[in-house]
């Protein structure tokens, strides 16, 4: 296997293990089980809400911002890519995970007391995600994507992403 | 039946059955979707509604119900895919379509403006449209409220403002990349 196609190989296990780790320790905390991943890369991280952590990540010149359409490939090449939304309460953030897009949607969730299956909607990249709250497409050990924890388009447009340069 | 005439027909249907719900402080009346009316065949729709006809619906936009004696076509009416119609009879893994955004139109089907949001449902998230500060039968704000069960949860939309001179519903400070209510160009 060439040095460069076992590295990747590597990376993508590192963000895999890590995302699945934070996933299964933090399942109802986002800003937790994003912090655990960072850990992996930077150490010295200290916890930050959610808000916090997309303050944080705006003025460091390690976080570069990166369009929605390029953070699958870079999270299938090994690369730890942070998405979130701050809002005037609670943001969320979550951890692009590495894997193929897939479509959006076809899980159920309760509208009006009963159950409903969000149709399915275009292609993205997987997520790791964790919250407090029910909303089904905000938990995703890469089984949802990066569209289901907003589930709509105007806010999905307003989420920001970011790289992590080494 | 003329396609002008077909209008006012359908519209004084849709007047005649839509009464709006006084919901809000001062004059401000929400759109209640279940009043809403399919649109007769006769009517002509915007193209891009067409290939979602039998799931169009047409709400009038008025501040009192209508008098059962002196039906009144409402000035401003909404076109609107009720996506819930639409999915009715498909299968329940169908895809979502890129539906068209409601439109308002008044009482000869000109485009006044667009709702930058389905109504009433765009899945998971339902929009409530509430109708204020009426002059003469025209409402001159449309707010709009996006219940969500997801992630950032609720949320308010810019507000639609009746200008006069153009004739037209538009957003206030809205840049133009943002804005998606303009009517389609004809």
């Amino acid at each position: 296997m060439p040095t460069d196609v076992a590295e990747t190989a590597q990376s993508v296990s590192k963000l895999k293990q890590a995302c699945d780790a934070a996933y299964a320790l933090y399942p109802n905390s986002c800003s937790h089980a994003v912090w655990h991943v960072i850990k992996q890369y930077l150490p010295n991280q200290a916890w930050m809400s959610a808000n916090a952590l997309v303050e944080h990540m705006r003025g460091q010149a390690h976080w570069k911002i990166v369009p929605a359409g390029q953070v699958g490939r870079l999270a299938r090449e090994g690369v730890l890519v942070v998405g979130g939304k701050s809002e005037a309460t609670n943001g969320h953030v979550i951890v692009v995970y590495p894997g193929p897009d897939t479509t959006a949607g076809g899980y159920s969730y309760t509208r009006d007391g009963k159950a409903e299956t969000l149709r399915t909607r275009g292609s993205y990249a997987p997520a790791m995600s964790t919250s407090l709250g029910s909303w089904p497409g905000a938990k995703s050990r890469g089984d949802k994507t990066i569209w289901d924890p907003w589930a709509n388009d105007a806010k999905f447009a307003q989420v920001t992403f970011w790289q992590l340069v080494q | 039946m003329s396609a002008f005439a077909g209008w006012r027909a359908c519209f004084a249907a849709a007047s005649f059955l839509v009464a709006a719900c006084a919901a809000q402080a001062h004059d401000f009346v929400n759109i209640p979707p279940a009043l809403c009316v399919p649109v007769d065949r006769s009517v002509g729709l915007p193209a891009e509604m067409e290939p979602y006809r039998a799931a169009v619906r047409i709400c009038a936009i008025a501040q009192q119900p209508p008098s059962v004696a002196a039906p009144v076509a409402a000035k401003v009416n909404l076109l609107s895919v009720f996506t819930d119609d639409y999915y009715k009879t498909l299968p329940a893994d169908a895809a979502w379509r890129d539906f068209p955004l409601p439109m308002l139109v008044d009482a000869t089907g000109r485009c006044l403006g667009r709702i930058p949001h389905l109504f009433p449902v765009d899945p998971p998230q339902e929009l409530t449209i509430s109708a204020g500060r009426w002059q003469r039968g025209t409402p001159h704000e449309l707010r709009l409220k996006v219940q969500s069960p997801a992630v950032g949860g609720d949320s308010t939309l810019p507000s639609l403002h009746w200008n006069p001179r153009k004739g037209t519903y538009t957003p206030k400070n809205t840049t133009p990349s943002q804005d998606k209510t303009s009517c389609p160009q004809t």
